[in-house]
Order: structure tokens, then sequence, then C-alpha cells
């Protein structure tokens, strides 16, 4: 559970997209209560403010929500997390493709090369 | 905040003095032990003896030493040099600091006198010395008497002038200091100098003090012309009202000038104060 | 609301040396700065001004509105450069020094982090290498619940391991209306937990700026433009 930050980018975007991760990859289950600013900072090994900063706004978008007493959850509309899973899925794809386009293959040479990868593998 | 701070300067320095005084008490009652012993005498010639004595001396003197060199010590290195980062930025007045270590300092200086004292008292005396010690006191204040000097006034006059001499001749090293500390890095040599540089000045001050007073005294006797009034009031009082004088000029002069220096001091660390 | 400190036209010259030449500065609460520069820049030299270690030549420092006193002494936790504790002390007769002296500090939470540390309270000074030396006067800086920390060097001379603790202390510790100021030339290890930089040079304030601003808007670390701003 190591947080790879880099210190070139801003530090709440990062933090946004490895709590996106988390959730989505289930690490983070819907509707579980996270953990608060200040050991989720610790962790990260971030300012307790750019971490309020990344929380708040993934509160704006509605991945989490908070309760005023009892901190803040994973949001329990499991369609939403969907959403976000597909979202990230076809960020990468979208990397992914360009760099092999840069490589040189074409569309059907990148499924072709996608799917021996797969078969291999099973 | 000035109880803590000297709870916290006996710590500090009586682990440094308790050692010494154990020592000089041993070192006390091993010599008197050697010389009670009519054997020991016999085997110990007066060269041993001579021996003893020389180191007795040098442990007398190691003792006074060491208290002036912890006073000036701690004030220089606990307030002026790294540790002064810690005791600077405690919330406390640097008026507070000066009495902490000035108190510390006087109650070692006046331990380390007694002790002293009372060991070479305890060494040179024998049953019969003790026996005829109240005899002498009361001798002792019987001339004084016929002097027409009060015995106990005396006494009480010297140890007062002791005390404030103790006091600021301490404080005289601390405005020294402070002084010192303004130079930057070159602050024991400039503390050195400013020491120098004041005990001129208060060496200017103290004569001319003395040569007024000698010098109203001596106005006194001159104004009385005739033999037989001079004769009549050397006397009497007139003398003695020199020796007052001279004593309360002596005070004076101590305790003015160590208000000035406590007042140097504590204006130095307040608004000077330059930890480099 | 009113800042935790400022500077104005603070300047402070050693003999004829100029240390820090008109600093206006203003810090605010609840953040946590760095203050970097290279070696010789005067960093030390407004943490002292602050700390009323040092007199100002000309211009004035306020900590909470107030100069350097009695009160704001009260509220100003400091870890110097420097081992400013007496050798022959044991750690925990430190303890009690400062919680006999500071209000604020927190003995629980020192003893506390020293069994973290493995550091033995009964342990004299002396016997301590330079490194858990430093870990003691952090750990007694950090016990104290202050509105203003000033951290010169704290990760100079310490292995990895407590580095990464270190930074765990400052992080868990501080609270919302506190500011902390850490002032070092090791910026790639701190960069990750401060709000802001406020980067020295000769004397002079050459930047004060949010660290997510710097990445955002020039696309590179702190690190990174340090290096490009301090170029030799």
């Amino acid at each position: 559970m190591s947080w790879k930050l880099s210190s070139d980018r801003p530090i709440y975007a990062q933090i946004i997209e490895e709590l996106q991760l988390r959730i989505v990859s289930g690490e983070y289950r819907a509707g579980q209560r996270m953990p608060s600013v200040r050991e989720l900072a610790a962790q990260a090994e971030v300012n307790p403010n750019t971490m309020q900063k990344a929380l708040a706004e993934m509160e704006q978008s509605g991945l989490l929500y908070s309760q005023r007493t009892s901190g803040r959850f994973v949001t329990e509309d499991q369609e939403m997390i969907e959403n976000v899973k597909e979202t990230l899925a076809k960020e990468e794809i979208k990397a992914f493709v360009e760099n092999m386009r840069q490589l040189g293959f074409n569309n059907e040479e990148i499924v072709m090369q996608v799917q021996n990868i797969v078969k291999e593998e099973q | 905040m000035l109880a803590k701070l000297i709870k916290y300067e006996f710590k500090a320095t009586a682990r440094v003095f308790l050692p010494a005084y154990l020592a000089l008490l041993l070192v006390t009652v091993l010599g008197k032990v050697l010389l009670s012993i009519p054997p020991v005498q016999q085997l110990l010639n007066g060269a041993v003896a001579g021996i003893f004595v020389v180191i007795y001396t040098l442990f007398i003197i190691g003792v006074l030493f060491l208290t002036f060199f912890i006073s000036v010590q701690r004030f220089y290195r606990n307030l002026l040099g790294d540790e002064g980062y810690l005791m600077h930025t405690l919330p406390v007045k640097p008026s507070t600091h000066i009495w902490a270590k000035l108190i510390t300092s006087s109650v070692w200086y006046v331990a380390s006198g007694v002790l002293v004292v009372a060991a070479i008292l305890l060494l040179a005396m024998n049953m019969e010395s003790y026996r005829k010690l109240p005899e002498f006191i009361a001798l002792f204040f019987e001339a004084m008497g016929r002097l027409g000097i009060h015995g106990w006034l005396l006494v009480v006059e010297v140890v007062v002038l002791i005390l404030i001499e103790i006091l600021s001749s301490i404080l005289m090293f601390y405005v020294s200091m402070g002084i010192g500390q303004l130079f930057g890095k070159q602050k024991l040599l400039g503390s050195i100098l400013a020491y120098i540089g004041l005990t001129f000045v208060l060496q200017i001050v103290a004569v001319v003090g003395m040569v007024i007073v000698v010098a109203v005294g001596a106005d006194v006797f001159a104004s009385s012309s005739q033999l037989e009034i001079m004769l009549e009031s050397i006397s009497s009082k007139e003398p003695l009202m020199i020796l007052h004088g001279i004593f309360l000029t002596a005070l004076g002069i101590n305790v003015v000038w160590g208000v000035g220096c406590f007042l140097g001091t504590r204006y130095l660390l307040a608004k000077k104060l330059n930890l480099e | 609301m009113e800042p935790i400190l400022e500077c104005k036209s603070l300047m402070k010259t050693y003999t004829g040396k100029m240390a820090l030449c008109g600093v206006d500065l203003s810090l605010d609460r609840g953040k946590i700065i760095g203050l970097l520069g290279p070696n010789g820049s005067g960093k030390s030299t407004l943490i002292k001004l602050a700390n009323g270690l040092l007199t100002p030549t000309r211009g004035e420092i306020l900590i909470g509105g107030k100069q350097p006193g009695v009160e704001t002494k009260k509220i100003v936790s400091y870890l110097p450069e420097r081992s400013y504790l007496s050798d022959w002390m044991k750690v925990c007769d430190i303890i009690s020094f400062f919680h006999d002296f500071y209000d604020n500090f927190n003995v629980d939470k020192a003893y506390d982090m020293l069994k973290r540390l493995n550091i033995n309270p009964a342990d004299k000074l002396k016997t301590m290498s330079k490194g858990t030396k430093e870990k003691v006067q952090l750990i007694l800086v950090m016990s104290r619940e202050a509105e203003l920390y000033l951290l010169d060097e704290p990760i100079g001379g310490v292995d990895p391991a407590a580095r990464d603790y270190i930074l765990n202390t400052i992080i868990t510790n501080y609270n919302e209306n506190a500011t902390v100021v850490i002032s070092t030339h090791l910026i790639s290890d701190i960069e990750k937990i401060l709000d802001e930089v406020v980067f020295i040079h000769m004397g002079e304030v050459r930047l004060k700026a949010s660290v997510e601003q710097i990445r955002e808007e020039r696309g590179m670390s702190v690190d990174a433009l340090f290096r490009e701003v301090f170029k030799c």
C-alpha cells in the first residue's frame, strides 16, 4: 500500500487518481468509512491541507460523501464506481494505444498483439 | 519561574561543588588524623608535614578558584553559548535569568568561604584552643569596646560589606560577558577586555570616593584648630567616624556599582543579544 | 487573521557582513512552510531573529503581532541547528525541565515518541550519537502544542528511516492553526509535505509561492525550480 507520488505534478491530482484506483479496485469498498485526513496524509507523507483538498474535490464529484459527525465514506452508488472504473480504463487504453502507435503499429496490429498476449497468459 | 531556574541552576552546579567539598573535607580529616597521632607525628618529619601543608594550601586555593570559575562559566556557557539557545527561548525575562545565576553563585561563594575557614580552623586548632575560643572572642569584643567600637556592629558591617562585595563582583563579570558577546566570534576576548576596562573605571571611582571621605574627615580635624580639642576628638569618636565613613563609602560604591552592572547586563541580554 | 510571523524591512548585519537585507515577509497560520536557500543565505539568521536570539539591526520582526519576548516565547517552539542541551542530563531530566517551563508541553506525547524511536529516557545525552541527540531535540520541540514551530535543518544528520519518522511526526502532530517553518537545503525530501515555500538567497526573499501552484503553473518540482533559480 505505498503511495508513489511524483513531485513535478500537483500532488492533490495524483492523490485523487490514487484514491479512485483504490476505490475501483475494491480496496476501499462502497459505503466503507475512509481513514481520517491526518491518517491518510501520514500514510502518503503529504501535507494534510493537500490531502484535505483532494478529498474535498472527490466529495464534490460524489465519489465520497461525508457525514457531519462520523467522517467520510465511499459512495454507495455502485453505478458511479463502475463509471469511474470505465473512465479510468478508457484513459489507460488511450494512453496504451498512443504508445503502440508511436512504436509503429496500426490499429489491427495493436488488437492482434493484445489478443496474443492475453492468450499466452491463459 | 525564578524558583524553577534556581532549582536547575543548583542541580547543574552541585554536581561539581559537592564532590569538591567532600574532597576538601576528606583531606582535612586525613590531615587532622595524621597530625594528631603522636607516633605518626614522629614518623612524619618536618619535610612531610611541609609537603602536606603545600598540598592542603593548593586544595584550598583550588576550591576557591573553582567557585569563581563555575560562577563565570555558568553564565558564559549557559546563557551566551550553545545552551543559551534553549535558555533564551524559555518564556523567562532576562532579569530572572540574571537573578537565578546571581543567587546561586553567591550561595556557593558563601558556602565555599565558610567551608574553607571551617576546614582551616578544624585542622589548625586542638582541644585546648577550642576551649579558649569563647574567652578569646570575649577579649576581642572587650578590646573593641575600649576603642569605642561596638563588636557586633563591626561584625555585621564586615559581613554585609563582604556580601555586597561578592554580589557586585559577580555582576561585574556578568556585565563584562554581556559586553563581550557583542563582539560576535571574539566574545571571550571581548569579555576579558570589557572586564579590564571596567576594573580600571571602578578603581578610579573607588580612589576618588576614598579621597573625598578622608578629605572630609581631615577637614573635620583641621577645623578644630586647638590642640586640646584635637586630642579630645582623637580620644573620642572622630577616628571612628572616619572608619564608618570608609565602610559606608565602600558599601555605597559597591551597591551603586552592582546595581549599575545588573541594569547593564539586563539591557544587554534584553536588547542587544547576539548569539551568532 | 493576523499573520503568525511578519517581517518589515528586516535587516541584520554581523560585524560589517550583511546577513539579511530588508526582508518583507508575512506567514499565515495553519501552514507548513519551507524556508529554502543555499548555505549562508540567511535562513538561520531569520529564525534566530524570530526567537529573539539576535537583535535586528534595522526593521522589525513580529510573532503574532508582538516583538520577540516572554509572550512570544510561550507560543514558539524552536529547533536550533545545533545541540543546545546539557550533556550531563538524562533525557527524563530534560523532559521535566521542558515540562516545568512550558505550559504547553505534553509529557505523554514526548515519552510516547521516545518509545517509538527506541530511546531510553534514563540515558544520558553524553552517551548518545549525534543523530540520536537530534531526535531527542526534535521530540522535545514537537511535544509542545505551540502556534509556531521553527525547525532549523531538522533532517540534516539523521538516517532515512528516522527522517521518515520525523516528517510523519510533523504531519501528524501539528494542529490546523499552527504553522510549521522548516528550513533546509534538502528540498526533495520534504517538498511533499509543504504548503508554501520561501526562497531566500544572499539575505533577500526571492520567491514566496504555494508549492501546488509551482507544480501546476511551471510543471516542475520545487526541487527543480530551486535548482533553476539558484543555478551557479
